[in-house]
């Protein structure tokens, strides 16, 4: 396989981050440095238009993001140290970032599954996160699970600590099966087998440091490697690198047959295969 | 243990106003964000919040403290207009409310322009009546104090002003919105100047009033020093015009010109101050965990 990249939009005034295709636009998050408490947005790409426009302004850094099968986005805002839902009518709601009565450090990728369960990553950062200093960031970087308890409405969330000593993992995505999950941190990448709302054991499939994963219905995955892309066996035996024209990637997501690729320096770009 | 107050950055004069023998005594600890610092002259009792721990606190004369509210909307500021009423900047709430006679709440701002304001921040009352408030976003940003909604609206976090007739939200105006954090906020003694801290800015600004509610351009009135935990938080002006602001280390307190006379280092980091006792002549200074009290030599701006 091959793919035609192109760029599609930016830059913005900071770094393009996360993806989530909506079922006719792509939205994508902006992480601003700028000043202003609640900077970052997430912006979303018409293709059949070619426009760009504000899904949802003051995003604090939110990062990774994706839909859950309720139809709501789901982000980690990284300066809030918390997951934070996006609800249809333009609200935001806190899901809880306790775990084991203390507050978790920074999010960054999510997974949602069949089950509307979130699988997160999150590190110790030293970015200057938001309000008092009170909670001091744990020395631990980790895999959380968000779940309720009860399926439906409880809006009541619990949080639970997975997996730690990794190495600011960055990135995460589910196996198509919901079986496996895939961890990317500075060391390499990372599979864990599910068992119930738990993790087996860590296995090291490849020492390439990756930023954004993707996993497509034959159980391969593409990863995003600074300027090229990789597709992966499900073994981490890498099968393919392509070439990426628009710079540092960061992570990647089908939108259709297209897959669409953030960068470091705020864009967005296309690829056609 | 009633520890010396320590001082640093002192220039002449400031022993007028903090002598070197001041005392730092300890009312009340074991918060988690001590905030609201407001006397009531009314009773003699003294109110303040812990934000985090969602409680407004009083304290009546000679007593201890005792819990007002409970949960409080992770209330933040506290005044008391000309009727004694009780003025709460409602943080969590995203609202500015006030406690009536009867003890019933009532909402007095909630939304500009058809659009949730942020999160109500610190609260001042003019002599006619006017409310002023600031209206940063913290509450929709910061860990362990969050609004129910945690989406910003607006696209300015200024500082608002309720007028003394009108009824909601008609009477709801936003006279300053070039801030970035505002935070303090206090009259000069003649009420001619309206100071305005800006926590992200490490700086003071202010405004000249003029008497339809509306203000001049914005002036740089001082720029906080010191690189030391802390941040231009609350803030209070005596009746001579100096200012007392939160920031690096302590307390610290500016002349009406503008410049340093010198900073209070406070154990644990500051958040607000507030005078009081019946002469005015107390500083309340309010830290993340605790409540204190140390006399001054120029009383403060009076409230109530």
């Amino acid at each position: 396989m091959a793919w035609r990249f192109e760029h599609v939009a930016g830059p913005f005034e900071g770094p393009a981050a996360g993806l989530a295709w909506d079922g006719a636009g792509m939205l994508f998050s902006i992480l601003s440095p700028g000043p202003r408490a609640g900077e970052g947005r997430i912006l979303r790409f018409d293709p059949k238009l070619g426009e760009t426009s504000v899904f949802r302004a003051f995003t604090n850094r939110t990062s990774g993001i994706a839909f859950g099968r309720d139809g709501a986005l789901y982000g980690c805002q990284e300066l809030s140290r918390r997951i934070v839902r996006f609800n249809p009518d333009g609200s935001a709601s806190l899901l809880t970032p306790l775990v084991d009565g203390r507050m978790h450090n920074l999010p960054t990728g999510l997974a949602l599954d069949s089950r509307g369960r979130i699988w997160f990553c999150d590190s110790r950062s030293p970015l200057r996160t938001s309000g008092p200093l009170i909670y001091p960031q744990a020395d631990l970087e980790s895999i959380l699970l968000l779940r309720r308890p009860r399926e439906g409405g409880d809006p009541i969330w619990v949080l639970h600590r997975l997996a730690s000593a990794l190495d600011t993992p960055r990135a995460i995505a589910l196996s198509p099966d919901e079986r496996t999950l895939y961890v990317a941190d500075r060391q390499g990448l990372h599979a864990f087998t599910i068992r119930d709302d738990a993790l087996d054991a860590r296995r090291r499939l490849s020492e390439r440091a990756l930023t954004g994963l993707n996993t497509l219905q034959d159980g391969r995955i593409i990863a995003c490697a600074g300027a090229s892309l990789l597709m992966l066996e499900a073994s981490g035996a890498v099968c393919e690198t392509w070439p990426f024209p628009g710079g540092d990637s960061v992570n990647c997501a089908f939108g259709g047959p297209d897959l669409y690729v953030t960068t470091t320096a705020g864009e967005l770009w296309r690829g056609r295969p | 243990m009633t520890p010396r107050v320590e001082i640093d950055r002192a220039v002449p004069g400031l022993e007028r106003l903090v002598s070197r023998d001041a005392q730092l005594e300890r009312l009340h600890d074991g918060m988690s964000f001590g905030e609201g610092p407001v006397w009531n002259r009314r009773d003699g009792s003294f109110w303040w919040v812990d934000i985090v721990g969602d409680t407004i606190y009083r304290r009546p004369r000679g007593g201890s403290a005792e819990i007002f509210m409970r949960p409080s909307t992770h209330a933040n500021g506290l005044t008391f207009d000309r009727e004694g009423r009780l003025l709460v900047a409602g943080w969590a709430s995203r609202s500015v409310w006030r406690v009536e006679a009867d003890g019933k709440v009532r909402t007095l701002a909630s939304e500009f322009d058809s659009r949730k304001i942020n999160s109500p921040n610190d609260i001042v009352v003019q002599s006619n009546g006017a409310i002023w408030f600031t209206d940063s976003p913290g509450a929709l940003y910061n860990p362990g104090m969050e609004a129910d909604d945690l989406q910003q609206y607006l696209d300015f976090q200024g500082v608002f002003r309720i007028a003394p007739d009108g009824t909601p939200p008609g009477n709801l105006s936003a006279p300053i919105r070039d801030t970035v954090y505002p935070n303090g906020l206090a009259f000069t003694p003649d009420e001619k100047t309206l100071y305005v801290n800006d926590s992200r800015l490490g700086e003071i600004r202010a405004y000249d009033m003029r008497a339809d509610g509306t203000r001049g351009p914005m002036r740089l009135f001082h720029k906080l020093e010191g690189s030391e935990p802390g941040i231009a938080d609350g803030m209070k002006v005596d009746r001579e015009g100096n200012v007392y602001c939160t920031g690096p280390a302590g307390v610290h307190v500016i002349g009406p010109d503008g410049k340093l006379l010198g900073r209070l280092l406070v154990p644990d980091h500051c958040t607000n101050m507030a005078f009081g006792d019946d002469d005015w002549r107390s500083l309340y200074i309010t830290t993340y965990h605790a409540l204190y009290r140390m006399r001054v030599g120029v009383p403060g701006v009076e409230v109530g």
